[in-house]
């Protein structure tokens, strides 16, 4: 192979494989980062998100404890529980509970009805909802769970009302600590909606949902309508998060398409929440970070290549005109000379040709000049010989 | 030689295993027959979704369906052994219970029953108190027997004399609720009140279970003699059939589609409204499809006693088992 093609390769391996390493590292850097920015968001959306439900239910739950420990509540529900309906006394108790204390609480928002259940079989006896007053709810779990405690039911489908629904309950006790009444509220799931369809940016493909213990999406996700309640979903996330498990993971969701997802099990309201992101959009940054460093590798060993070919060609340039200057020489032309006027070793190499060809030249000259005196010499002894047979 | 001895032993063994699989794959399946209540619709997605998927086949069961019909004593064609596995109202298997039918619910799918009374949302009609003086048709007797049941249940269990309430009989066209001449009529929330609803009318709905009145609806009977004889063949069709619906649950618009392979109305829409309308029955938020209360049995009991439609009295547990839910959920019902 000749210098130059060797020169170029040279240049090119000697810029590709630094270049490659340094890209790689780079490229695996810039992706650990990215991915685990990602990770990081998505956890961070749930542990918002999961905040800001608590802080919503907890403001609500605050709410209904605080109306059934006024004495007059209290009253009204004991006489309620006391009296039957068509006692006189039942009415104005029933009348002032929901109209003094009831209604007037729907206004600072978060429930959207508010009742209250007798304690023997859980019968409406007042409530914001006149339609609701006179059913029982002896067999709701916010009865059952409410006579004793303070209690959340999540999230259902109620037939009843044809819509999903949230209902926290609490007892209603007198001075002696006896049960007297169970206060409802549903909760209005606006506010849900609105806390889980929070986007945190300008994500495309960010999607944030609630899901059950049945599998149940609770809360709409953002590529499906009509999910709520009505579709189930068993993907790794759900699964993950459904065994109490907090953690991220890398699975294809509920479309098949593959996701980072986030998931947490969230005990209060007996579902998970889960936050996942399309793995395209969220590699997206990482494919153009490939593309940028494979650009540069190539910029660098492009010029590196072009530099080998320019450097190539310099050193080449007297070395060609070295061998041509030796081939004139060689041919028998001793008055050339090959004149190159660089300082380096190609440059030294050419002058002491140039030297050698000169002292060949001269040596030429003289061997020539005693050739010449020795013809003329000959000659001279020539001549003298004959004069002398002629004498 | 000893080593000998065992390698061709071994390969005895190998080659008699091989030898068994197609045996057992060719097993013949047990035949059953399941009497379906009605004619073929979304209301029987599970099983349509069970049989489509092949969790029968898996549990070498051959099915076949029978469809239900005006004039089909249902309970009589599983006691008679025409059919091993019927899908019946609990009232019906408590009815011919009492009249020495040895049936027995083994898994309830629709755990909310479908029953709903209307009225016009103009009517100021709102509950039960305000049906006295009012017209209703709730059925005659020997009509639909869980709209009459329900309504004399609920009636009573509220104090209000249903004496005072002006039944006509029931009618599945609505003819007289929709020209004004009934004031409230009983329908399914999976059938009628879908077409009531069609006729864009704004409604008030009378829930029994609003009522204390909590019945379960399609149940999955059998009888005593099929689970003495054969418990496991038991097992295994009741499990292929939960695999079934809990998959026709979890995806109703999928359970659509293999129902109108089967359904006599290949109407999408209509379908989709059943499936859609039953979801809430079958799935209720609370317990494994299928699984039941003992506390809701004796309820019911109760409620055919004292409306004197039992001939006799018995102990209600006889009526219903536990054991195959219990075995296919490991004794959990969450």
């Amino acid at each position: 192979m000749k210098l130059a093609p060797k020169l170029t390769i040279l240049f090119l391996l000697l810029s590709i494989v630094p270049t490659a390493i340094v890209g790689y590292l780079a490229y695996e850097n810039g992706r650990r980062t990215i991915v685990q920015e990602t990770i990081d968001h998505l956890v961070s959306i749930n542990i918002f998100k999961n905040n800001e439900l608590k802080r919503w239910v907890k403001g609500d739950e605050s709410s209904i404890q605080e109306l059934a420990q006024q004495p007059l509540v209290r009253h009204y529900a004991t006489v309620l529980t006391k009296h039957d309906t068509p006692d006189p006394e039942y009415r104005k108790a029933k009348g002032s509970i929901v109209e003094d204390h009831l209604k007037p609480r729907l206004k600072y928002g978060g429930f959207f009805e508010l009742f209250l259940m007798c304690p023997r079989h859980g019968l409406i006896s007042a409530s914001t909802d006149e339609k609701q007053e006179g059913k029982y709810r002896d067999t709701y779990p916010y009865f059952i769970e409410g006579k004793s405690r303070t209690h959340i039911q999540g999230i259902y489908y109620s037939p009843v009302l044809e819509q999903l629904a949230m209902t926290i309950s609490t007892p209603i006790k007198d001075k002696q600590g006896n049960l007297m009444g169970v206060l409802g509220g549903r909760l209005d799931l606006g506010e849900l909606s609105k806390i889980i369809a929070l986007q945190s940016g300008k994500s495309p493909t960010e999607d944030t949902y609630l899901v059950n213990t049945f599998n149940f999406f609770v809360t709409e996700p953002r590529f499906g309508q009509g999910f709520a309640l009505k579709k189930a979903v068993r993907t790794e996330g759900v699964e993950a998060g459904l065994s109490g498990k907090d953690g991220v993971g890398f699975y294809k969701d509920y479309r098949g398409v593959p996701v980072i997802g986030a998931y947490k099990w969230l005990p209060e309201f007996k579902m998970c929440i889960i936050t996942e992101i399309d793995q395209a959009e969220a590699f997206a940054p990482i494919v153009h970070l490939a593309w940028v460093i494979a650009a540069i590798a190539s910029a660098i060993s492009i010029a590196a290549g072009l530099f080998g070919l320019f450097f190539a060609r310099t050193i080449i340039r007297p070395v060609r005109k070295l061998v041509a200057g030796a081939d004139e020489i060689g041919g028998g032309n001793l008055e050339h000379r090959v004149g190159t006027a660089s300082k380096d070793e190609i440059g030294g190499l050419s002058r002491t040709f140039d030297r050698m060809a000169a002292a060949l030249s001269d040596k030429e000259t003289q061997l020539r000049e005693y050739t010449t005196q020795l013809e003329t010499s000959n000659k001279e002894l020539e001549t003298q010989r004959f004069r002398n047979w002629d004498v | 030689m000893r080593t000998i001895t065992r390698i061709f032993s071994m390969l005895l063994l190998v080659i008699a295993v091989i030898a068994c699989e197609p045996q057992q794959a060719k097993r013949t399946p047990d035949e059953v027959t399941l009497q379906l209540k009605w004619l073929h619709q979304a209301q029987f997605a599970g099983f349509y979704v069970a049989q489509e998927k092949g969790y029968y086949a898996r549990e070498n069961i051959k099915v076949t369906f029978l469809e239900g019909g005006q004039d089909i004593d249902i309970a009589q064609r599983v006691v008679s052994g025409q059919a091993d596995f019927g899908v019946l109202t609990p009232e019906f298997i408590f009815i011919k219970r009492s009249q020495g039918a040895p049936l027995k619910a083994i898994a309830s799918i629709y755990r909310r029953s479908a029953v709903v009374f209307v009225a016009m949302n103009n009517s100021g009609i709102v509950r039960p108190s305000d049906f006295i003086g009012k017209t209703v048709a709730t059925g005659d007797p020997g009509g639909s027997q869980d709209f009459e049941l329900q309504f004399y249940a609920m009636m009573k269990r509220l104090g209000l004399a249903a004496s005072k309430v002006k039944v006509v009989p029931y009618d599945p066209a609505y003819a007289g609720f929709y020209n004004g001449k009934v004031e409230v009529t009983p329908c399914y929330s999976t059938g009628g009140l879908i077409r009531i609803r069609q006729k864009g009318l704004k409604l008030n709905l009378i829930w029994p279970s609003d009522y204390g009145i909590h019945f379960y609806s399609d149940t999955l009977t059998t009888t005593d003699r099929l689970i003495s004889e054969k418990p496991d063949l038991v097992t295994r069709f009741l499990r292929a059939t939960l695999r079934g619906w809990k998959d026709a649950i979890e995806d109703y618009r999928q359970a659509v589609t293999v129902t109108l392979k089967y359904a006599q109305i290949k109407d999408p829409g209509v379908q989709t409204a059943m499936m859609e309308a039953m979801l809430p029955l079958v799935h209720t938020g609370e317990d494994q499809i299928g699984w039941m209360k003992p506390e809701i049995w004796q309820g019911m009991y109760q409620v055919l006693l004292e409306q004197k439609l039992l001939t006799r009295s018995f102990d209600v547990n006889q009526a219903y088992s536990l054991r195959f839910l219990k075995e296919i959920y490991g004794g959990k019902a969450k």
